[in-house]
């Protein structure tokens, strides 16, 4: 009897494996998706990254989860943009140059503001859902709030950018951490946490190669 | 028995090498100029009475790069008011995908008087090429609480809608102009309201009847432009 319940299980096991490893790989990110051990792992990259676009709903994203929901309506103003440029210094350098501007729309976070960052390290970090090369790139920032036009020193993560094909909207997906100090690795420091696939623009991923590499 | 070995003479070789190197860097030189990347995008434009106002603007190198310009307010004409202006461009040659996005934001826009409103505005073009074809999008783009003429729009707008003003001309709203192949070319420009100022010339009724007037374009603002562009 014990041997017969064991055989049922087996291909029940099976199933929910194939079933977990195709939602994994599907080009459009499940939510219920454990992320893959290596993603945390971080290394010296050999490629740059471009992007520009819109992530919306900070309500679902907070604490870094993405969510696969569309734009906003259009009486919300949950929603940021931005664009950036971002390298390593050299190829397999963890330094990193470039620069970030991050506009959030919401008045309900920090009066909306605006950010404008300096890269000085930019490494790779794997994408959670795909396995692709992502990258995470930090530095200080200046932010301006606009209920106050109070400018204040920050400092920004990009916790991952990910190209995870064309087009970016509804592919690609991007975490932004603010933090008062330099910001920990994972985040737990930051006092801005926004995260989310794109309802607009494109992530680009870009090999080094030649002098720039 | 000696064995002999065939050299070429010595400033032929060097001859041979400088010729190969040259070959490969015309290749290269080549292959990167097929492949460019255009982007810009911009708060507002006011175009009336042969004045024009642009601000702020954002420009994409050809080669790629990135440029923000921005803003906190703009008043500098009755035709728009608005704060917050931000204007973004950034985008990369490449082997294997080039690309290109630019953004255009806008906050408490006001344009003639309040005839058009919105809390925000925000236009987005996105661009790219790769081996496979070449494409371009508008998606991100919306307004926020927009108001025309007097009649709020509770739902997303459609692309290259027409709202008659009556005694000003008329306003294009979400304004999408595709270009491109869409094999190795493609570009798209948003402009998220572009309004064509109009007056009626001439025209008038006699006893002997009505002829028609004539609508003269004066001038055009546009609020929230982005472009982007990618191809040889």
């Amino acid at each position: 009897m014990m041997q017969r319940k064991h055989l049922i299980l087996v291909p029940g096991l099976l199933a929910a494996a194939v079933v977990a490893v195709a939602c994994r790989d599907s080009a459009t990110p499940a939510r219920s998706v454990a992320p893959r051990p290596e993603f945390w792992a971080v290394s010296a990259a050999c490629f740059r990254m471009t992007g520009g676009g819109r992530i919306d709903k900070p309500g679902a994203n907070m604490g870094g989860a993405e969510s696969p929901t569309g734009k906003n309506t259009p009486g919300s103003r949950d929603f940021a943009t931005f664009g950036f440029q971002a390298r390593p210094t050299a190829c397999n350098s963890t330094s990193g140059s470039g620069h970030i501007t991050w506009v959030e729309h919401s008045t309900a976070i920090f009066g909306g503001f605006v950010l404008h960052g300096d890269v000085d390290t930019f490494v790779k970090v794997a994408s959670e859902y795909s396995g692709k090369p992502c990258g995470r790139f930090s530095g200080p920032a200046r932010a301006k709030r606009r209920d106050t036009g109070e400018m204040v020193s920050v400092f920004f993560e990009v916790h991952h950018a990910c190209d995870e094909g064309e087009p970016g909207v509804g592919h690609d997906h991007i975490r932004m951490l603010i933090c008062l100090t330099t910001c920990d690795p994972e985040g737990g420091n930051a006092v801005y946490d926004r995260a989310g696939l794109l309802t607009g623009g494109n992530l680009q991923y870009h090999r080094l190669t030649g002098r720039g590499a | 028995m000696a064995a002999i070995t065939l050299r070429p003479p010595r400033w032929l070789s060097r001859g041979v090498a400088l010729g190969l190197a040259s070959a490969f860097t015309l290749l290269a030189a080549r292959a990167n100029a097929q492949t460019s990347v255009g982007g810009s995008a911009f708060g507002a434009l006011v175009n009336t009475a042969g004045m024009v106002q642009q601000t702020p603007v954002a420009m994409l190198p050809t080669s790629g790069g990135m440029d923000e310009q921005s803003l906190d307010a703009f008043s500098g004409s009755t035709a728009v008011s608005s704060e917050w202006l931000t204007a973004l461009t950034t985008g990369a040659v490449d082997d294997a995908v080039s690309s290109s996005q630019s953004s255009s934001d806008l906050q408490q826009v006001s344009v003639l008087g309040g005839l058009i409103s919105a809390d925000i505005v925000t236009a987005m073009a996105a661009s790219y090429v790769s081996p496979a074809g070449a494409a371009s999008d508008a998606a991100g783009s919306g307004f926020t609480n927009l108001v025309v003429n007097g009649v709020p729009m509770t739902t997303d707008v459609a692309p290259n809608t027409r709202v008659d003003l009556p005694g000003v001309g008329y306003a294009v709203l979400n304004e999408q102009t595709l270009s491109g192949d869409g094999v190795t070319t493609s570009g798209i420009t948003v402009n998220m309201i572009h309004v064509v100022l109009q007056t009626l010339t001439g025209g008038g009724c006699t006893i002997l009847g009505c002829l028609p007037g004539t609508l003269t374009t004066t001038g055009e603002i546009i609020v929230g432009s982005a472009n982007s562009s990618v191809g040889s």
